[in-house]
C-alpha cells in the first residue's frame, strides 16, 4: 500500500510538471508567432504560412522541457526563407555551462575552406592551416552561418579544461592534435544591450604597408567605430589607403555603420531604405571634419551578415570604396531581440531592407567587384 | 519633452479657429483645457525648467535616460543617454540648432528638421498656449474611441507652405486633460508616426504634469517616467550653444 502511494504521489508531481511544461509550451510557441506576424514585413505572414504553423505547434505541444522547445521553434523558423529568426532558451541550469575560453586562433573562410589566419608561436596550430573539425565537428556546411563562425565558437564557447580532438590539414597532410584550453583570465569586452545576446567586441588595426592601414572587427558595435575614429585621428591620419576587413563580421548595429561611413567619407553616404511597420526610413552619413581622407577597399566574403553587408553595398554604391572577396551571405534584414514569456529571447525580422540602388540583399548577397587577389595572401 | 507638456495648456487668445465645433464652444473648452492642468496660471512664471526622465523600450528592455532643459522663450537642450553606449545632445539656441551624437559626431538642424524643432521648442513654452503655434484648430464633432473609452479630438494644423505635419490630441471630456497625442516625426531617417498615451498625472509647483506616459512608434513601444522636475534654476545661456 505504501508502495502503490509513493508511486501515486510521484505520478501527480509528474504530471503536474507535465502540466506545467504543456502551459510552456502553447504561450511561448503562441507569443512566438504572434510576435513575428505583429512585425514583418509580409502582412500575410500567419495565413502564409498556416500550414507550418499546424505542424510545429503540434510538435511544440509535446516538448518535455524549454531544450526541446527552443529547438522545435528554431527548426520552424529555420524553415522560414527569411533570416534573422531565432529562439534562445532560458539558461538550462541543469548544463554543465560553457565558459569563454582562452582562444588565440584567428580563422578566416575562403571559398569554403576554414584557415588559420593568425595564432600564437606556441600554438599547436601553425599559421595557414585548413580547420578541418574540432571535437570531431567540422561544421555545417548547409547552415545559414559560415563555418569559420561555427569552429570558432566551438574553440571559444565551452567546457574548460576539456580535451578537444582538432583535425587540421598542413602541407597537404593531415594533422591531428588536442589542445585543452582553460577558461579565460581576461573576458574581452562585450556589447550588451536589452534582451540582445552579449557580443564578444574586437578590433585590429594595423599597416599593412607603409601606406595601407588595415582594420578587421567582428561586429558593428560603439567600441569598433570609437577605436576606428581614434585611429583615423592619429595613426591613420595621412595614410593614403584603408582596408577594411569585413570578412568574418555577424553585422551589429546598422546606425554604427551609417556613423562609420561619416568619418570615411567625404559626401553622404546613403544607406538605403529600411521598411518598418509600412514606415521607409531613409539613413545617411553626414561628413564629419576628423574623417579619413584616402582610398578604401572593403574585403567582405561569406561570413559577411547583415549591417556589414548594408555598409559594404551602401559605401560601394556611393563610390566611395571598392568592394574585394567573395559573394557575402544574403542575411540581411532588420531584427530585433524581444523579451517573451518564461525568459524565453526571440530574434524576429521588423521589417525589409533594400539598398540605395533598390538591390534586396537577402538571400542574394552583395557581390564584390574583384577577387581576392593581392589581398590573399596578406600578413599583418 | 515637447509632447509631456503639450499637457500644459496655458490659455492667451490665439488668432485663427476654424473648427468643427464653433469658435466660442472651441475657446471655452480649450480654457477647460488650460484650468484642468494649470488653474492658478502659474506657467506664465516659469521662466525656465528642466524635466529628467527614465527610458525604458519595453520587451527589448533597453534603459535610457532623458533630460530636457528649456529657457523661455525659445532655448531648448535635450539629451538622451543609452549608458555605456551613446549619449546624444540637441542644442537649439533660439536660431540655429545642432545634434552632438557621441558615436556619430556633429550634425546641424537643416530645413524642416530645424524648423520642426522650432515648432517643438514653442510648445514647451509653459507660459503660452500650446495651440497658439498651430494656425488651424478643428475639434471633431464625434468623440473618439480609444481602449473602450471616448475622447474629445483636437486637431492642429498649419499652412501648408510651413510643411509641418499636423498634431491630433485625444483629451478626456471628464477630466479635460490630454491622454493621447497623435504624430508624424520627422528625423533624419524619414517621417513616422508616434502615439504617445499619458498614463499618470502628478501636481508639481502647481502644474498638473504627465509623470508616466507610453511613446509607440515602428511596432516599438517606449515607456517615460519623470523622476525629476525643477523650474526657474536661472540655467544660463551657455547651456543652449554648443561649442566644438
Amino acid at each position: 500500500m505504501k508502495t502503490l502511494l509513493l508511486f501515486f504521489c510521484f505520478f501527480i508531481l509528474f504530471s503536474a510538471a507535465g502540466e506545467v511544461q504543456k502551459n510552456i509550451n502553447k504561450t511561448v510557441f503562441d507569443a512566438v508567432i504572434n510576435e513575428i506576424a505583429k512585425n514583418h514585413y509580409d502582412g500575410k505572414f500567419r495565413q502564409n504560412y498556416a500550414q507550418k504553423i499546424k505542424k510545429f505547434r503540434q510538435i511544440a505541444l509535446k516538448s518535455v522541457n524549454n531544450q526541446t522547445l527552443a529547438g522545435t521553434i528554431n527548426k520552424f523558423l529555420r524553415e522560414l526563407p527569411d533570416s534573422h529568426f531565432g529562439i534562445i532558451p532560458p539558461p538550462d541550469k541543469n548544463s554543465a555551462g560553457y565558459v569563454r575560453l582562452e582562444n588565440s586562433v584567428r580563422l578566416l573562410e575562403i571559398d569554403g575552406k576554414v584557415f588559420v589566419r593568425s595564432c600564437p608561436p606556441r600554438s599547436k596550430f601553425k599559421k595557414g592551416d585548413e580547420l578541418l573539425s574540432v571535437k570531431n565537428n567540422s561544421g555545417d556546411k548547409f547552415s545559414r552561418i559560415g563555418r569559420a563562425i561555427q569552429l570558432n565558437s566551438l574553440l571559444t564557447f565551452n567546457t574548460a579544461d576539456e580535451k578537444m580532438p582538432v583535425a587540421v590539414r598542413r602541407n597537404g597532410r593531415i594533422v591531428k592534435f588536442t589542445i585543452t584550453p582553460k577558461q579565460a583570465e581576461k573576458v574581452p569586452p562585450m556589447f550588451k544591450l536589452g534582451e540582445m545576446p552579449p557580443m564578444e567586441e574586437d578590433y585590429v588595426s594595423a599597416f599593412l604597408k607603409p601606406d595601407t592601414a588595415y582594420v578587421n572587427f567582428s561586429v558593428f558595435t560603439p567600441y569598433a567605430l570609437q577605436s576606428l575614429k581614434n585611429d583615423i585621428s592619429t595613426k591613420f591620419k595621412n595614410t593614403p589607403e584603408m582596408v577594411i576587413d569585413l570578412r568574418n563580421n555577424v553585422g551589429g548595429l546598422l546606425m554604427i555603420g551609417v556613423n562609420m561611413a561619416s568619418f570615411l567619407c567625404d559626401k553622404k553616404v546613403d544607406f538605403g531604405t529600411m521598411v518598418i511597420a509600412n514606415q521607409p526610413l531613409n539613413p545617411k552619413s553626414y561628413p564629419q571634419k576628423k574623417r579619413f581622407k584616402g582610398k578604401i577597399t572593403i574585403l567582405i566574403g561569406r561570413n559577411s551578415y547583415s549591417t556589414a553587408e548594408i555598409f559594404a553595398l551602401a559605401m560601394h554604391e556611393a563610390d566611395a570604396a571598392v568592394l574585394v572577396g567573395e559573394r557575402t551571405s544574403g542575411m540581411c534584414l532588420p531584427s530585433v531581440f524581444i523579451k517573451m514569456p518564461h525568459d524565453f529571447r526571440l530574434q524576429t525580422v521588423i521589417g525589409d531592407y533594400r539598398s540605395s540602388k533598390n538591390y534586396r540583399i537577402e538571400g542574394k548577397g552583395v557581390f564584390p567587384v574583384q577577387a581576392l587577389g593581392k589581398w590573399e595572401n596578406w600578413e599583418l | 519633452m515637447k509632447k509631456i507638456l503639450l499637457a500644459i495648456c496655458v490659455l492667451i487668445l490665439f488668432t485663427t479657429v476654424y473648427a468643427e465645433w464653433s469658435k466660442e464652444k472651441t475657446i471655452a473648452f480649450l480654457r477647460e483645457t488650460e484650468l484642468a492642468v494649470d488653474p492658478q496660471n502659474v506657467g506664465k512664471n516659469i521662466k525656465d525648467f528642466r524635466v529628467d526622465m527614465d527610458c525604458t523600450v519595453l520587451k527589448l528592455n533597453i534603459k535610457m535616460f532623458n533630460s530636457t532643459i528649456f529657457k523661455n522663450p525659445d532655448k531648448l537642450r535635450q539629451t538622451v543617454e543609452i549608458p555605456d553606449m551613446q549619449t546624444i545632445d540637441l542644442y537649439f539656441n533660439g536660431e540655429k540648432g545642432v545634434k552632438v551624437d557621441s558615436l556619430g559626431g556633429v550634425t546641424p538642424l537643416e530645413g524642416r528638421i530645424l524648423d520642426e524643432t522650432k515648432l517643438g521648442v514653442a510648445m514647451q513654452n509653459p507660459a503660452i498656449p500650446w495651440y497658439n503655434v498651430f494656425d488651424k484648430i478643428s475639434i471633431a464633432d464625434e468623440l473618439e474611441e480609444r481602449d473602450g473609452k471616448k475622447y474629445i479630438a483636437v486637431t492642429g494644423s498649419f499652412k501648408p507652405e510651413k510643411k509641418l505635419n499636423p498634431v491630433k490630441c485625444l483629451i478626456d471630456p471628464d477630466t479635460k486633460l490630454t491622454t493621447y497625442v497623435f504624430l508624424k516625426n520627422l528625423s533624419e531617417i524619414g517621417e513616422f508616426e508616434s502615439v504617445t498615451h499619458y498614463t499618470q498625472f502628478k501636481k508639481i509647483n502647481g502644474i498638473l504634469m504627465p509623470v508616466k506616459f507610453t511613446q509607440t512608434m515602428l511596432n516599438i513601444q517606449m515607456e517615460f517616467i519623470v523622476k525629476n522636475f525643477a523650474v526657474n534654476q536661472n540655467i544660463p545661456d551657455s547651456v543652449f550653444e554648443y561649442k566644438e
